[in-house]
């Protein structure tokens, strides 16, 4: 006679590391697709030169390492990759993208003992360097598009939002095209919210801080202000950031209470880079900075 | 009525281990001996008093001093004794005979005759737990099939194959304990046609856990450090109530019991060597796969094992922090962080993030995504903690005895110079104080001898 007990939790029901790094892979489809659709075959090249380039080093690091690439196909390397690709702007010279992922993988990822032991995002780390290092392929979004809604908004002149919104950078809700890629984004996201694999908490902490700030700063559309929450949402990297980037459990707090002051920190972070920053878009600072917090939220929301 | 549960064949070796959960047991036979199914080998107790001596002849009772409050370990099956550094190994040499009748007796000290510990894994001697429970009249017993493990089926096992033995243990077992209430606790429902309480204890994963089964049972909180039977309710797994009413009605001892061997539960010899057990290839675990602990080569079936299975190898990655652990974790620790502290070493870390409230209930290690051996980790951190408290004990007592002898020196020194002082002050007194008189003696017999 053989019977299970009636409990149904088991070892093998549980997903393993690789099937949570490709079902990530599987949800960011859908924002690939769209910043494809919108922004051209750039995103397409940006894509396949990042996601490869990072296969490649993850390998080669590793068998340096181990002697053995198996460690490397733990799915995460084409993650980062494609974190990278989507943030950067489509057609991103093939050096400037190697660069930016090896800074990633090899700085913020392997130098600091690799997978679950980097302190920042390794992403957004690589992105960063690549904007440091060419700050004007990052800073003209790019010639498809014209300027960014962010930078139209943020270097208007006085004008009013509404008359801002009548230039070519803005869509129904968001900047032009960004719109539907934060839409996907965030259609992506709420599958790994409802499958658990992301932490619900994580976006809408990010989303509800970026959102009270922009609501703080939002007085209905005079030439002072700066956007509206929902404006905020759906332009530049938002979604991305709040449901792949801040998700990362890697570089985030473990505490709850840690969990939703790093994600509303990063949300605030973002709206004052973008309204008050140099940058183009304030996702990745924004995030290396809660990254930097982290720790220390954790200690100081431990308790009991 | 579900199929028979199968019964191993006698092996041609027991192996009764003397280290238990409940500690250290005593051999009470000599090397080489021949000793019959059913006689005392081994006792506990007593105020640790016992003597390794002779058990008597086949049949009858030992004469071991203090053994009529020891707790006894009796030998499944007959054969020839060696002893081993920590267990007493039988070579079986006897057909298959049963042990003889235990003497009729009190239900208390019949089960302590039997030799009847907790079988769900604790391996409390039964007679202590019940004498508790009767002292502090408890009003409730809660006789336990909830499975230890997800995966391990032995209790629902136990209770299908033989529900009117447990049924009647359990009756008998509250009638012992005065009248109280009996509950069996499942895991799910079963159909009943005796007037037994049974209830369907709600909830996930651990639910067999004794204090959270008294909670989610009862509504009761256990306090920390405190038994059971603090709030009124006594806990006693379904296979030591299987015990107990097989001494009681039928008056045997305790010699074999079910063990989910693998997946399939069996009728199986106390003393079977693990090693011989019918199971596949693979890293042999005592308990459940995830709970349970690696097996040692030599390790055998005792009274406390109900389950004997095998790991799946599982390949490790690192750890990704997703916190599913902490999710899991019915106590509330954050198991990540308590990895990364244990993997490092950091075993004050451990203990400031309550590494010792973990209930070792392997919650963590079922939702790892990482396949990470966490709840390993947490119990050699553990065993660490403890260690290291029982070096800092030692340490202080050796340094209080130092302390204590450096009084001691100064103070007799000084003694000894105010003597020397009080009699060079008084010269001619020496009869006044007989020590110092004897002193003298001394003195003028060495001047003497030389």
């Amino acid at each position: 006679m053989i019977r299970r007990s009636a409990l149904s939790i088991g070892p093998d029901a549980v997903l393993t590391s690789r099937g949570i790094m490709l079902r990530v892979s599987a949800a960011l489809l859908p924002a690939a697709i769209a910043a494809i659709w919108c922004f051209g075959l750039g995103v397409l090249s940006n894509l396949i030169v990042a996601v490869a380039a990072g296969m490649a080093m993850e390998a080669a690091w590793v068998y340096w390492r181990e002697g053995s690439v198996e460690a490397a196909k733990d799915g995460s390397a084409p993650v980062t990759g494609a974190l990278i690709a989507l943030a950067a702007p489509p057609g991103l010279p093939v050096g400037m993208m190697v660069f930016a992922v090896a800074v990633a993988l090899l700085l913020a990822k392997h130098a600091f003992g690799g997978v679950g032991r980097n302190v920042f995002n390794p992403a957004m780390v690589g992105y960063a360097a690549a904007l440091v290092a060419w700050p004007a392929p990052f800073g003209d979004w790019d010639a498809l598009t014209g300027a960014t809604a962010l930078d139209a908004l943020r270097f208007r002149e006085g004008a009013t939002v509404a008359e801002a919104w009548s230039g070519p950078a803005f869509g129904a809700i968001g900047g032009h095209g960004f719109e539907i890629v934060n839409a996907a984004a965030l259609a992506g996201g709420a599958y790994l919210c409802a499958t658990r694999i992301a932490n619900w908490r994580f976006p809408a902490a990010v989303l509800a801080g970026l959102g009270a700030c922009a609501a703080i700063g939002y007085d209905g559309g005079s030439s002072a202000s700066l956007g509206s929450p929902l404006f905020h949402w759906f332009a530049g990297g938002t979604m991305l950031a709040a449901f792949f980037v801040a998700t990362d459990p890697v570089t985030a707090p473990a505490t709850p209470a840690a969990q939703w002051l790093f994600g509303l920190l990063i949300g605030a972070l973002i709206y004052v880079i973008r309204g008050f920053g140099a940058w183009p878009d304030g996702i990745a600072f924004a995030v290396l900075f809660g990254n930097l917090a982290a720790p220390a939220l954790d200690a100081l929301c431990r308790g009991r | 009525m579900a199929a028979p549960l199968r019964e191993l064949p006698l092996p041609g070796v027991l192996r009764h281990g003397l280290a238990t959960p409940a500690g250290r047991y005593l051999p009470t036979v000599p090397d080489d001996a021949r000793v019959c199914a059913g006689d005392v080998i081994a006792v506990r107790g007593a105020g640790g008093a016992a003597t390794p001596r002779l058990a008597k002849e086949c049949g009858t009772d030992s004469a071991v001093p203090g053994e009529a409050v020891a707790d006894l370990l009796r030998a499944a099956a007959s054969g020839r004794v060696e002893l081993a550094a920590d267990a007493v190994v039988l070579h079986v040499d006897g057909g298959d005979e049963p042990a003889p009748p235990l003497a009729p007796r009190g239900f208390v000290e019949r089960m302590r005759e039997a030799g009847i510990v907790g079988m769900g894994g604790a391996g409390y001697p039964a007679h202590l737990k019940l004498r508790d429970a009767m002292r502090r009249k408890v009003a409730t017993v809660i006789v336990n099939a909830v499975e230890c493990e997800p995966g391990v089926a032995v209790d629902r096992a136990l209770l299908e194959g033989h529900t009117e033995d447990v049924l009647r243990g359990t009756r008998a077992l509250a009638q012992a304990l005065g009248g109280a209430r009996a509950v069996l606790a499942l895991d799910a429902p079963l159909q009943l046609d005796a007037a037994v309480e049974a209830r369907v204890v709600p909830g996930p994963y651990p639910a067999g856990w004794e204090r959270e089964l008294v909670r989610r049972l009862l509504g009761l909180e256990v306090p920390t450090g405190a038994y059971p039977t603090a709030v009124g309710v006594v806990v006693f797994n379904v296979a030591t109530v299987f015990a107990m009413a097989r001494a009681w009605h039928r008056r045997e001892p305790l010699t074999r019991r079910l063990v989910a061997v693998g997946d399939e539960p069996c009728w199986t010899r106390i003393g079977h060597p693990v090693a011989e057990l019918p199971l596949a290839p693979g890293e042999k675990m005592i308990g459940g796969p995830v709970t349970g602990w690696p097996a040692a080569p030599d390790d055998a079936v005792a009274r406390t094992t109900r389950a004997v299975t095998v790991r799946s190898p599982a390949v490790p990655t690192p750890c990704i922090r997703c916190g599913w652990c902490a999710s899991a974790c019915p106590v509330g620790l954050l198991p990540q962080e308590l990895l990364r502290a244990a993997t490092n070493e950091r075993w004050a870390e451990t203990g400031r993030r309550r590494v010792d409230d973990c209930i070792e209930c392997g919650a963590c290690d079922m939702a790892c995504p990482s396949r990470l051996p966490l709840l390993a980790h947490f119990r050699r951190a553990k065993a660490e903690r403890h260690a290291a408290a029982r070096r800092e004990r030692e340490a202080l007592r050796a340094k209080a005895h130092v302390e204590q002898r450096r009084i001691r020196l100064e103070r007799r020194a000084a003694e000894t110079a105010a003597e020397r002082a009080e009699r060079l002050r008084n010269p001619r007194d020496w009869g006044a104080n007989p020590s110092l008189a004897a002193g003298r003696r001394t003195e003028s017999t060495r001047g003497q001898s030389r």
